[in-house]
Order: C-alpha cells, then sequence, then structure tokens
C-alpha cells in the first residue's frame, strides 16, 4: 500500500510549501500510480524529450478552506491527469491556495506518470480544439482519395478489410495534428506555430495517405491504363514487401483477423491471380483489402479481406516529417511513390503539390469539412477562424477588405443580406480555392465530368485577401493565412488567437464559456501572450485559477464557490477510471480489433455525453447536466467495468479476500476522497455497509459482462463488485467541481 | 467537519432522494425540476398558464442543418410551372387534395392507394394523415448550415436567444407535468449535426439504441439485481457530499438523485416499446420518440428525417427523389408509431402529439442553370417549408412560391393570415413568414399566441396564420 509513503511526500510537501514562492519549481507530490491509461502520447522518434517549462509560480500563497481546497484539487487534477488527490495535494493547496496548485500542476507536467496522463488528456483536448475527428472515413474521405479507391471498400464496407492496419491508419489521421500540437508543447514551443507549422508528427502510413491524396485520379472507373500496372496472386501464398515492390506482384495472404461480414473471410478462387491498373486501388490493397477483380458489376472475384502490407510498426512509427511545398505546384509525379513503403519508413521529409500548413489543411480537417464547387472552400475557411479565433463570418462585420477580388457575385449580389458574409468571406476562401481543388486534391479538373464533378481549372492568379476583425493583408499562399490569424486582436490588446485558445479551455473545465470582459480572464489571456504563447504556461495559470477553483469571485462567476459543476464526459470519466485503476482503455475507445465483450463496452462507453463541435458555432458542444439518460449510461459502464477489477481472472485490482483494503482503495481512488479527508471515513462506512448488504441479498449467480466468469460467481464477488459500482457511480466520481 | 448519517437520513433520501426533492415536491406542489433551478425559473414557468388543457399538444420536430429539398417538391410547388422537379417516377407529379383543395405534389405525398404511372411506384402518406397536413411556404434567411441553431431562434427574433423548442417546452412541461422539460435530441448529435439546446444549455442526444440499451436489458445480472439496494447507498453518499457543499454543488447533486430516480421509473415503462427498436434509422427515431412521450418523459423531441440532404451535386437529382420517397415514408413512420401508443388517458398519441420540420434552409427552386439541368441544388434562405402534422392543423397549404417575374427565381411570397394564402402585401410579409410558421406551430400546440408573446422579441414581428390552426388556443 502507498499510503505511508504519501504521507511522508505530504510532511515534505508541507515543509517545501514554506520555502514559498521561489522554490516551488520542482518535483512534488509524486503519486505512486499503477500505470497509465488512455491511447495517445506515444513515444516520438527524434524528439528531444520533454521541455516543458509551465514557469515560475506567479501568484503569492494564500492560505484557503480545506474543503474548498479538496474540491478544487479533485477537479483540476482529474481534468488534467484523470488522477484521484492525495493528503499531499489537498494539503498543499489549502496551505497555499492558488500558488500550491500551480505547483502540482507544472509538477503534473514535467513528472511521469503524470506527464504521460496529461499528455493524453491534452491530445483528446487537441483533437477536439483542431477539429480534427468526427469524420467518416469511408464516406468523408470520398473525395480526398477518390471513390472506389481509398477508403472507398464498396458494398462490403470494412468487412472486407483484413486486420486492423486500416482502423489504426485512422486513428493516425485524427491524432497526427493533436499530437503534434503536444509535441510543440512538450518541445517547448510558441503555441501559434499550430497556425503555421508545415511539421507534423507522422507515421510510415500518413506519409503515404498524404502522397496518395495527390496521385493522379486513377480510380475505377475508366483508368484503365493508369500506371503502374500491378498484379494479386491469388494462390493466398505469402509474398514479402520486397519482393511485391520488385516484381509489382503482391500477394492475397489470409489475414490474421478477418470480419465475419461478407468479404471478410472469402478467397478468390476462380482466377489464380488478376491485373489491376493505379495506385488508388494499390493503396487498398496495402491495407488489407483486395479489390474486386476485374472491376465490374459481375467480376470474377469479389473484393475481400487479407493481410496489409502496412505493418503495425508502420501505423506507430510517430516522428517529425516536415512538409515542404514543390516549387512547380502543377507537378503531380511524386518524390517518392506511395507504396515505396521502405523509402517511406526512412523519410523525414516530404515534398508535396500541395501545401500542408497548420491544423487547417490536414486531410482530417478537409475530410470533417469538405467542400464543393458550390461551397468553394467557405466552408473551410470559416472553421479555420472559429478555431483559431473563435469567431466566424457574420453580416455584421464592418472591416472592408483590400479588394473585391473573390468576391462571389453569383453568391452576393450587390444590395442582399448575403453581401455582409461574402464580401469577406469570398476572398478569404482563396487561401484554399487556389492551391485546393473542390475535392481539396491538385486535379483542378479542366472540364465537368459525367459523374457529375464540376469543372474546376487552376486558378491562374493567385490573390488571397484577408480581412477579419482588425487586420486586413494580401497573401499569396496557404501559408501565409496562418500567419494573418496570429496579427487578429479584440481591439482592446489581447490577441483573438489567445482568447479563442483560453475560451477553449473554458469549455474544457466548466462547460461553460468565461465572460471575455472578465479581468481574471483577461489576465491569464495576457500572462499566456507574455510567456511567448508557451501553453504549459497558460495550463499552469487558468487552471489554478479562480475561473475553475471558484475559490475567489470572478468576472465570469460573480461569487466566490458558484464555479458550475458539470458532469464528467465520456473522456474524462473513461480516463479517470483507466488512469486510477492502471487499465489502459477500460472503455475499449481506442481497441481497433475489439473483442466482443469490448464491442459492448464501447456502445454503453458512447452513450456517455462527450465533448464535441458543430459546424458553424463559436462554442463547443459540452453538455453539463446529469440527465437520465447520462445517469444510466454511466452506471452501465461501472457495471460493465466491475467484473474487470473486481475478482477478476486476471489483473485484478480489487479482491473480495480483502474487502477492507478494498473498499479504501476505492474510496481514495475511485471517490477521490483522501485519508485526511472529512468525508473519507463516512464513504468508507457507506461502502461497507452497502457490501454487507449486498453479501446477504445477492445470489451466486454470475455475470455474463466481460471478465465475468459465469455461474460460478461467490456472494462475496457479487457484493464487492457491487460496492466498486457504488463508488463508480459517485457523485465525485460522476461530478467534476463536487 | 464530519457529518453523521442517521438510519431516518437513510430512509428519507431513499424514498425521495436527496434534499427530499421529491418530498418537497409533493409537499409544495412545485415540480422537481424547479425545485433543483429555482433561479433559473420565471413565474410563468411554474404553473400551467394555459386554460384549455384538451388540446394540448406534444411535439416531434424533424431538424435539419443540412438544408433539405423538401421545399421543391412538396404541395405548393407544382403550380408553377418553372420550378424544376426531378422527373424519376418514383416522385411524378400527382394530384392530391389538402383541405378541400387540389394541389400538385410529388407522388409520395399522395396516399399509397395512388400508384404511379410505372405501375409499383405508389404514395407513402395516409390520407387520414394528409388530412392533418399543413404546408406552409416561408423564408428561413440564411443560407448557412450553421446557422441551424439560430434558425432554431428565429435568427435572434426570439427571447434571450432561446430556440423556439426551448421555448415550447417551458410550456407544455408545466401542463403535462413532464419527467423533464427539456427537450430530448435523438436524431442529433455529433459533429457538424443538428444542436439543441435548452434554456441556452446544449442538450446532449441520446440515439434510440442506446436508449434502449439504457433502459432496457438484463434482469437477471446480480449487479442489476442490486440496484435498489445501491440506489439506497448512493442517496447516502448524495447526503453526505451535499452536507458541506455549496448552493452549486447541492443542486447538482439534487440533480444526480434525481435522474436516478427517473431512470429507475422509465425502465420499466418504456421497456416494451424500447425492444422494438433495432436501429438508430427513422423508425428507430418514430419508436423512441413515441416511447418517450407515451411515458410523459418530455414535451418535446427532436428527430431527423432525410429529404435530399446537402444535394449540391445530384445527378438527375436522384438522391433528392429517392430521399423524397424514404422521407415522407419517415413521416408515415412516426404517424404509425404513434398510433400504436396512448396517454395516460388511453387517448392515442395521435391525438396528442404534433409533427412538424424545420430545415435550415430550402434549396433553389429555378433560375440557376444547376437545376435547369437537374445536376443539383445549392442553398437558398428565400424558401423553405415547414410540414406540420396534428390533431389541431387545419389542412392546407399556406403561402406559397413567389416570383416576381418570367424567369425570375421564385421566393417565398408575403401571406395573409387569414386565409392563408400567398397574397402580395399580405399582412404577413415575406420576411416574416419564419417568426409567422413559429408562431403557427406554438398555437398548432395549443400554446396562445398571447402566453408565448413573452417567447418573441418585441420587433420580431409575425403572425399566427390563423387559418391553419384547428382549434385556435385564446386563454
Amino acid at each position: 500500500m502507498f499510503t505511508k509513503e504519501l504521507r511522508r511526500v505530504g510532511l515534505a510537501l508541507l515543509a517545501m510549501g514554506s520555502l514559498g514562492v521561489s522554490a516551488c519549481n520542482g518535483n512534488i507530490g509524486h503519486n505512486e500510480s499503477s500505470g497509465a491509461g488512455g491511447s495517445g502520447a506515444s513515444s516520438v522518434t527524434g524528439s528531444g524529450g520533454s521541455n516543458i517549462k509551465p514557469g515560475n509560480v506567479t501568484v503569492p500563497p494564500t492560505p484557503t478552506d480545506p474543503a474548498v481546497a479538496a474540491a478544487a484539487v479533485r477537479k483540476v487534477e482529474n481534468l488534467l491527469t484523470g488522477m484521484a488527490p492525495t493528503d499531499a495535494d489537498v494539503a498543499l493547496v489549502t496551505q497555499q491556495g492558488a500558488a500550491g496548485l500551480q505547483q502540482l500542476i507544472s509538477t503534473w507536467m514535467t513528472t511521469d506518470p503524470y506527464q504521460t496522463m496529461l499528455g493524453s488528456k491534452m491530445i483528446g483536448l487537441f483533437r477536439n480544439m483542431f477539429q480534427q475527428t468526427g469524420f467518416t472515413p469511408t464516406e468523408d474521405f470520398k473525395i480526398q482519395l477518390l471513390q472506389n479507391g481509398g477508403f472507398d471498400f464498396g458494398p462490403f464496407g470494412v468487412s472486407a478489410v483484413g486486420d486492423d492496419s486500416y482502423a489504426r491508419l485512422v486513428q493516425n489521421i485524427q491524432d497526427s495534428f493533436a499530437m503534434t500540437a503536444w509535441q510543440l508543447v512538450k518541445d517547448g514551443t510558441d503555441f501559434r506555430q499550430t497556425l503555421t507549422t508545415n511539421r507534423y508528427l507522422m507515421t510510415t502510413g500518413l506519409k503515404m495517405v498524404y502522397i496518395q491524396i495527390e496521385m493522379k485520379a486513377d480510380a475505377p472507373f475508366g483508368n484503365q491504363n493508369a500506371q503502374p500496372a500491378w498484379t494479386i496472386d491469388f494462390s493466398r501464398n505469402p509474398i514479402d514487401l520486397a519482393t511485391a515492390l520488385a516484381t509489382m506482384n503482391f500477394s492475397d495472404e489470409a489475414p490474421a483477423h478477418a470480419s465475419t461480414g461478407f468479404g471478410g473471410s472469402m478467397a478468390c478462387t476462380a482466377a489464380t491471380s488478376g491485373t489491376y491498373n493505379g495506385t488508388s486501388l494499390l493503396f487498398q490493397r496495402l491495407i488489407g483489402f483486395t479489390p474486386r477483380f476485374p472491376f465490374s458489376g459481375s467480376p470474377t472475384c469479389f473484393e475481400h479481406s487479407s493481410k496489409p502490407y502496412l505493418t503495425t510498426d508502420d501505423v506507430s512509427d510517430w516522428q517529425w516529417v516536415t512538409i515542404n511545398h514543390k516549387a512547380t505546384p502543377t507537378d503531380q509525379t511524386p518524390v517518392v511513390q506511395p507504396y515505396d513503403l521502405p523509402t517511406l519508413r526512412n523519410t523525414t521529409t516530404l515534398t508535396l503539390s500541395l501545401p500542408r500548413v497548420g491544423f487547417y489543411t490536414t486531410p482530417a480537417f478537409l475530410a470533417l469539412w469538405n467542400t464543393n464547387d458550390s461551397n468553394q472552400h467557405r466552408v473551410t475557411a470559416n472553421q479555420t477562424l472559429l478555431v483559431a479565433l473563435g469567431q466566424a463570418f457574420t453580416a455584421e462585420n464592418t472591416i472592408i477588405p483590400l479588394s473585391t477580388t473573390g468576391l462571389d457575385s453569383s453568391h452576393s449580389v450587390a444590395g442582399s443580406e448575403c453581401v455582409g458574409c461574402h464580401a469577406t468571406l469570398d476572398p478569404m476562401r482563396n487561401f484554399w480555392a487556389n492551391q485546393f481543388d473542390y475535392n481539396d486534391r491538385n486535379d483542378f479538373p479542366a472540364r465537368a465530368n459525367f459523374m457529375g464533378g464540376a469543372a474546376n481549372p487552376r486558378p491562374t492568379s493567385i490573390v488571397d485577401e484577408f480581412a477579419f476583425g482588425d487586420f486586413k493583408a494580401t497573401g499569396t499562399s496557404t501559408a501565409d493565412i496562418g500567419n494573418f490569424l496570429q496579427m487578429v486582436t479584440d481591439g482592446n490588446g489581447l490577441s483573438r488567437f489567445a482568447i479563442a485558445i483560453t475560451q477553449q479551455l473554458c469549455f474544457y473545465a466548466n462547460s461553460t464559456a468565461c465572460s471575455e470582459s472578465d479581468p481574471e480572464f483577461r489576465r491569464v489571456v495576457n500572462s499566456f501572450m507574455t510567456s511567448t504563447y508557451n501553453f504549459a504556461a497558460l495550463i499552469k495559470e487558468f487552471f489554478a485559477s479562480p475561473l475553475v477553483t471558484g475559490t475567489a469571485a470572478t468576472g465570469t462567476f460573480m461569487t466566490a464557490n458558484s464555479v458550475p459543476v458539470s458532469i464528467s464526459r465520456r473522456d474524462h470519466f473513461c480516463a479517470a477510471l483507466s488512469n486510477r485503476l492502471g487499465k489502459a482503455d477500460l472503455c475499449a475507445q481506442t481497441a481497433t480489433l475489439p473483442t466482443s465483450a469490448q464491442t459492448a463496452t464501447a456502445k454503453i462507453a458512447a452513450a456517455i455525453t462527450s465533448d464535441a463541435f458543430s459546424r458553424g458555432a463559436q462554442s463547443p458542444v459540452t453538455p453539463s447536466d446529469p440527465t437520465l439518460f447520462y445517469r444510466s449510461a454511466t452506471e452501465e459502464l461501472c457495471e460493465n467495468i466491475a467484473p474487470q477489477v473486481v475478482d477478476a481472472t486476471s489483473g485484478s485490482v480489487y479482491s473480495s479476500s480483502d474487502v477492507t483494503g478494498s473498499i479504501k482503495g476505492m474510496v481514495e481512488t475511485i471517490m477521490g476522497y483522501p485519508p485526511s479527508d472529512p468525508m473519507h471515513d463516512m464513504a468508507i462506512q457507506i461502502l461497507t455497509d452497502h457490501n454487507t448488504m449486498a453479501n446477504s441479498a445477492t445470489t451466486t449467480g454470475g455475470t455474463t459482462r466481460p471478465g465475468g466468469t459465469g455461474g460460478s460467481t461467490s456472494k462475496a464477488t457479487n457484493a464487492l463488485r457491487s460496492t466498486f459500482v457504488l463508488a463508480c457511480e459517485s457523485p465525485t466520481a460522476v461530478g467534476l467541481g463536487l | 467537519m464530519s457529518t453523521r448519517i442517521t438510519r431516518r437520513d437513510g430512509l428519507l433520501t431513499a424514498l425521495f432522494g436527496t434534499g427530499y426533492i421529491g418530498l418537497r415536491a409533493l409537499a409544495t406542489g412545485l415540480p422537481t425540476w424547479y425545485l433543483l433551478n429555482p433561479r433559473r425559473a420565471t413565474a410563468q414557468d411554474l404553473t400551467c398558464a394555459i386554460n384549455a388543457k384538451q388540446n394540448l399538444q406534444y411535439l416531434i420536430l424533424s431538424a435539419s442543418s443540412m438544408g433539405d429539398p423538401l421545399n421543391c417538391n412538396c404541395p405548393g410547388t407544382y403550380e408553377a410551372t418553372d420550378i424544376v422537379h426531378p422527373t424519376q417516377t418514383e416522385v411524378e407529379a400527382t394530384q392530391i387534395t389538402i383541405g378541400g383543395k387540389t394541389y400538385g405534389a410529388a407522388l409520395p405525398w399522395a396516399d399509397p392507394s395512388i400508384v404511379g404511372s410505372d405501375g409499383t411506384s405508389k404514395g407513402q402518406l395516409a390520407s387520414a394523415t394528409l388530412a392533418r397536413t399543413a404546408f406552409i411556404h416561408h423564408r428561413t434567411g440564411t443560407t448557412v448550415h450553421g446557422d441551424q441553431p439560430k434558425v432554431m431562434k428565429l435568427l435572434g427574433d426570439t427571447s434571450g436567444g432561446e430556440m423556439l423548442v426551448s421555448a415550447y417546452a417551458k410550456h407544455l412541461a408545466t401542463c403535462f407535468g413532464t419527467v423533464q422539460a427539456a427537450p430530448i435530441a435523438l436524431g442529433a448529435g455529433n459533429n457538424s449535426s443538428e444542436l439543441v439546446s435548452f434554456t441556452g444549455r446544449m442538450l446532449p442526444s441520446v440515439s434510440p439504441t442506446q436508449l434502449k440499451q439504457l433502459l432496457t436489458g438484463s434482469k437477471t445480472d446480480p449487479l442489476v439485481m442490486l440496484r435498489s439496494i445501491r440506489d439506497q447507498s448512493l442517496n447516502q453518499l448524495n447526503a453526505m457530499a451535499k452536507a458541506s457543499a455549496s448552493p452549486v454543488q447541492a443542486a447538482f447533486l439534487d440533480e444526480l438523485a434525481t435522474s436516478q430516480t427517473q431512470v429507475r421509473a422509465l425502465a420499466s415503462q418504456l421497456a416494451t416499446t424500447l425492444s422494438m427498436i433495432s436501429s438508430d434509422n427513422v423508425a428507430g427515431q418514430a419508436l423512441a420518440a413515441a416511447a418517450l412521450i407515451a411515458a410523459n418523459v418530455t414535451p418535446v423531441v427532436t428527430m431527423h428525417i432525410p429529404f435530399g440532404g446537402d444535394n449540391h451535386t445530384d445527378s438527375n437529382l436522384q438522391n433528392e427523389a429517392d430521399q423524397t420517397v424514404s422521407g415522407v415514408t419517415g413521416i408515415q413512420q412516426v404517424i404509425t408509431a404513434l398510433g400504436g401508443l396512448t396517454d395516460s388517458a388511453g387517448v392515442a398519441l395521435t391525438d396528442r402529439v404534433t409533427f412538424a420540420t424545420m430545415n435550415v434552409f430550402g434549396r433553389n427552386l429555378n433560375g440557376i442553370s444547376k437545376v435547369t439541368s437537374r445536376a443539383g441544388r445549392d442553398h437558398y434562405g428565400n424558401h423553405s417549408v415547414m410540414t406540420i402534422i396534428g390533431k389541431n392543423v387545419n389542412a392546407g397549404v399556406y403561402g406559397g412560391p413567389y416570383a416576381s417575374s418570367s424567369g425570375a427565381a421564385y421566393v417565398a411570397g408575403d401571406i395573409d393570415s387569414k386565409s392563408g394564402a400567398m397574397t402580395p402585401g399580405g399582412d404577413v410579409p415575406a420576411a416574416q413568414t419564419h417568426v409567422s410558421a413559429a408562431r403557427t406551430l406554438g398555437s398548432i400546440l395549443g400554446i396562445p399566441d398571447a402566453v408565448a408573446a413573452n417567447d418573441y422579441t418585441a420587433s420580431s414581428g409575425g403572425k399566427v396564420i390563423t387559418a391553419a390552426v384547428a382549434n385556435l388556443p385564446t386563454s
């Protein structure tokens, strides 16, 4: 047990606390943990480790009421690491208030295992903040990776894709920018680089995707002469990658894991080999999908799953990759072929025809906000503003662009209601429209096609007009917009970008906005700016602020202790359970080859409200109320997890042979009441009484849930599992701010 | 500071929830949701302010942020010959009678007894349903998908930025005594979909299959069987936490306790209907919506019925044609699901529920080459159609498309509120038709416009189209 150790650390902390502010940047409150959960924050090749510098404590020590301090630490530690507070943590904040909390936050950001947990939480935040998640790959990538190629697997869908390289590749696509942003933070880099970076964390699989997007459109139909021509040997004998690339003859080796759906376990017996053309279909073969042969309505062999050539390493070998833009963007000859995996594995620089800069040109962002010949990248421009500045185009925009170049007269007839938005929106869309076609590819078709695609000839003059808020300028490439976004202010000295990022944290912490006129909010934003946009310093400053802890009145929350209490939404709830119990991904959110039990768990977890965002909405979607649906979903999930952690056949956390120790652990770990908390002993008593009652009432029937052992489950086991559920659905476990 | 939990506390909390919300509700006659958030409520929120309760209606609203081309092929758009429609037989022009008048419409809007020229296509909307259907032609005034929440707020014409569904729900919840006042979003949710808020707070969505999973399930699992015992212990934990809680914390704890009670009650009430749900499609949403209203959970449910989607590129308007068929079929599925259930008084839900659609915008009816060549349609803020079906509806077509000259683009015209006809210079100017449609829907729900007066800003304008309301509520 680690209780004594914690007490010892707590005493040391108290002593350190008396040293005052100047001594407050060391490692403090190193809690023992049985392991981290969740996903993300994988190791990165070529990174210099962590260089996070949250900076000095910026507020003087102020003693705080113990109950208020306990609630504040419980909330902030949960939000940032998913962990429960210790006595030492609470004591430090009781003694020093916000100064103590800043010390703790600094420690969590710089010390393992907290640092890893915090990284996972921030990557989850960044996925939403930079709008990189929420797309449907089989549908939303039909324009970037083409219909009948790429991720379009036809009528059988993903059932015809073998193993999990595809699923991992999709995760890569949504994780890449979030991990890039976190790595920028870890490298101690100015956070404004999220607007301008052309360096991304990428895997080999992602490099393949980026190149494939700008290959000539060669998916069926009508591309039977596309190059390269290549074959598949349907014998199911293995052909290694080197041999396959040398001969352009690929195997149809059976995958280790195939879906039970149609196409999952099929093979081609009606032909010995098949010839295919082009990279769109070859891309599919590399990720575990053998296209139908020939590509027609009545093929000799239907599409089916095969062993992917893209290995697990290829979709987990994260490394920094610099993307350079070709001097001649009309050049569609790839520097590296997208199927040349051996070369891609060692490539750290990609030279591409399409510009890739910041968050707003990633394949994920462009897939989520698909444009078309009518929209013409207006949605792309608008969503970019929403992310970067927290504002969108409205008819009330007063700034007048430098010129009307780009203004679409068919959308915005002079004097009509539409002009207000279009006058600034249309010129800005050119930052994308001049370099990405309506499919966010590099094809720029000169003529309409018979499938309904519109003509979209490449623009001859590149003039991009930025006019928003209090800043306007003319640019010449997509890369310019990142610099221009940084220049917009609120007119009172604060950067709109800094305001937007801080506002996102308000929603993350409180499920509601902060008032932009609140002096405390403006102080935090200003500190972010003066730290040269050090996100780690912002985390430290914001989460120790009364905007989050409620320890004092602010302009947002007019009285002390009036910060709203929110439900612990899915990402927070699942991370807390995983991190506190030392069992990764308890909610089965990242399982790429889920077992039936994990599928069931994931389905239940999906019913728990999660963070999201919406098209055109200035605020993230962060429901906060404990509705009956939230209540029911958390109860179901806790019941589902109980057999995996109580008397489980392997890796059990709690045992019915040690009820006392187990209940103590549940109170301190799951409910977040450390031993010195006034609620600690009462909570133990309530859980103990429940265990006794449940033991008297329950039958010996076993649960059929994951980890359950069927009909032989003892009364004691069922009782302790019920006790775990009680702790798991207790107020402090499901609420943030109690 | 320590708090001792007494046996009496435990019993009381077990019976009435933390803070004895149930007991307080019994004693005061105030609804539990008011007791949980008294500072958010106004006097109007507390009691049913409507006298004619017999005609009050629950609402199922199909919302769309896609701007589906529902407005392009419904009754009222076939009399002008230069409005462009798909040419497929499944949606061929058909004559139907609504409110004693004959209109052209796409075939799906006809009764299933009406068969198309190919001998297989047929109507999808039962004549009994059509006899309660109104089509209000109006303008939302926006062409932006992301304005769906703003359209729900009538682009600034509702008071305090309240969504229309929220305003309706506040009136109706007190009269129906629903479990919760907040609407439930079934078809909404996920990124880039329809958003629904209540008193300014964004509501989470729950899919039909999730609803089924959450409120049904094993009755023999030992952990499920221990729920009632666990509820008692949970109430003790809530009471313990509340003992030293701030007012904000205490309110949250009360909400937790209440939701727990609600879950238990609903699980037994909804089990039969929910067991029939097999997917999140329109049929699943219809069943879930009907079940939630039958159990008096909420006065307003939102869902999503696709009617062609964002069809900028739609070769031969094929998707529009197909989804016009499936869309009208979906509407009939909602009505059919309602017909299978009754309220607590034994009244069929078809007499207690009004169905309506609200689209962020419509799509071009004519006047652009893309439409003329039937290659797709673009966003259009100047014409949209709200479909309303219910007991209090005077079936008919209200307002209509208007072109200023031959070949000009059709827009929603002015409306004469008494006759409901599209009348240039009518007392409902085209720019106010969206507010008028909202006020009319409110009246059809049984909410007198006078009672709803504070729901709209003083400058909102618009009038109830009285011709569309069968039982016009006055007080």
